[in-house]
């Protein structure tokens, strides 16, 4: 029986990045339906794809990543958001769970580390 | 900017290149700079500092150490060779902001970090911070040199 995928899409300024990301996560759970380079372009794609997790960079142009997460929440609050970000400093990943992230992963990261995370992250879905 | 200060800037430099590719960095000691210009290399990533702290962070590196590290980035199979100065930008801009974000780590999220700014040959239009003591810490891996410029005024 064909398991149903979990569509995913990938937020971060940096194209590189983006299709890392995508790659890293594109495989036998995860459908990859898109990806934005900063927060206004994420909120409109999201409205359109409607993804079940996101990977969502912080430091961004236009809407940061704190501002979009906040806005995504607001539009599905389903959605699980995992944060991908260079700021490693406990208040910032603290402030991105309390505004509804389900995790927080530190670049640079291990293939291993991003696959972890996300692993965790749809668990229960 | 103190000694200690620096040295979060030396170890986030030691770990991105830990943590991307299979050779440790050789990071030689920080030193002062009169100007930014005569160290800056071919691409250059550019962060401005905000918040608490004023200043910049600026990574500058040659096609062959970014090329070097884009054929060993996991998962990342794009045609380097057809798009080369895009990727070696996008590529120089993201260690700059990862270098500058990994730093908050020490410095507290009253580090401001802007998106990275990038620029090829020189910095061209891009304002940097003026009148502040700039360190340079000079970077070889994989025999590739680059230099990091770290300015902040706390």
């Amino acid at each position: 029986m064909n398991k149903k995928l979990i569509r995913f899409m990938v937020v971060d300024d940096s194209r590189i990045m983006r299709e890392q990301i995508e790659n890293i996560l594109q495989g036998e759970r995860f459908e990859f339906v898109g990806a934005a380079q900063d927060g206004l372009q994420a909120l409109h794609e999201f409205k359109s794809l409607r993804p079940k997790v996101v990977t969502m960079d912080l430091t961004m142009p236009k809407i940061d990543g704190t501002e979009t997460i906040r806005r995504m929440i607001k539009i599905d609050p389903s959605v699980r958001i995992l944060v991908i970000s260079a700021l490693k400093d406990k208040a910032t990943a603290l402030k991105s769970l309390r505004l509804g992230a389900y995790g927080f992963v530190a670049k640079p990261f291990s293939k291993q580390q991003l696959q972890s995370a996300v692993t965790k992250l749809v668990e229960n879905l | 900017m103190d000694g200690a200060q620096i040295q979060v800037f030396i170890d986030a430099a030691a770990h991105y290149f830990e943590m991307v590719s299979d050779f440790p960095a050789q990071i030689s000691s920080p030193f002062l700079v009169e100007e930014l210009h005569p160290h800056v290399r071919h691409y250059s990533g550019v962060i401005g500092i905000s918040g608490a702290y004023k200043g910049h962070v600026v990574f500058s590196a040659d096609a062959g150490m970014l090329g070097a590290l884009l054929i060993g980035i996991s998962e990342f199979q794009a045609n380097v060779d057809d798009q080369a100065e895009e990727l070696h930008l996008d590529l120089v801009g993201e260690i700059a902001n990862t270098l500058a974000g990994n730093a908050r780590e020490q410095l507290g999220a009253e580090f401001g970090v802007s998106p990275p700014l990038v620029a090829c040959g020189t910095l061209g239009d891009i304002k940097v911070a003026s009148g502040l003591r700039t360190y340079c810490v000079p970077i070889i891996w994989n025999e590739f040199r680059a230099n990091l410029l770290v300015a902040i005024l706390d």
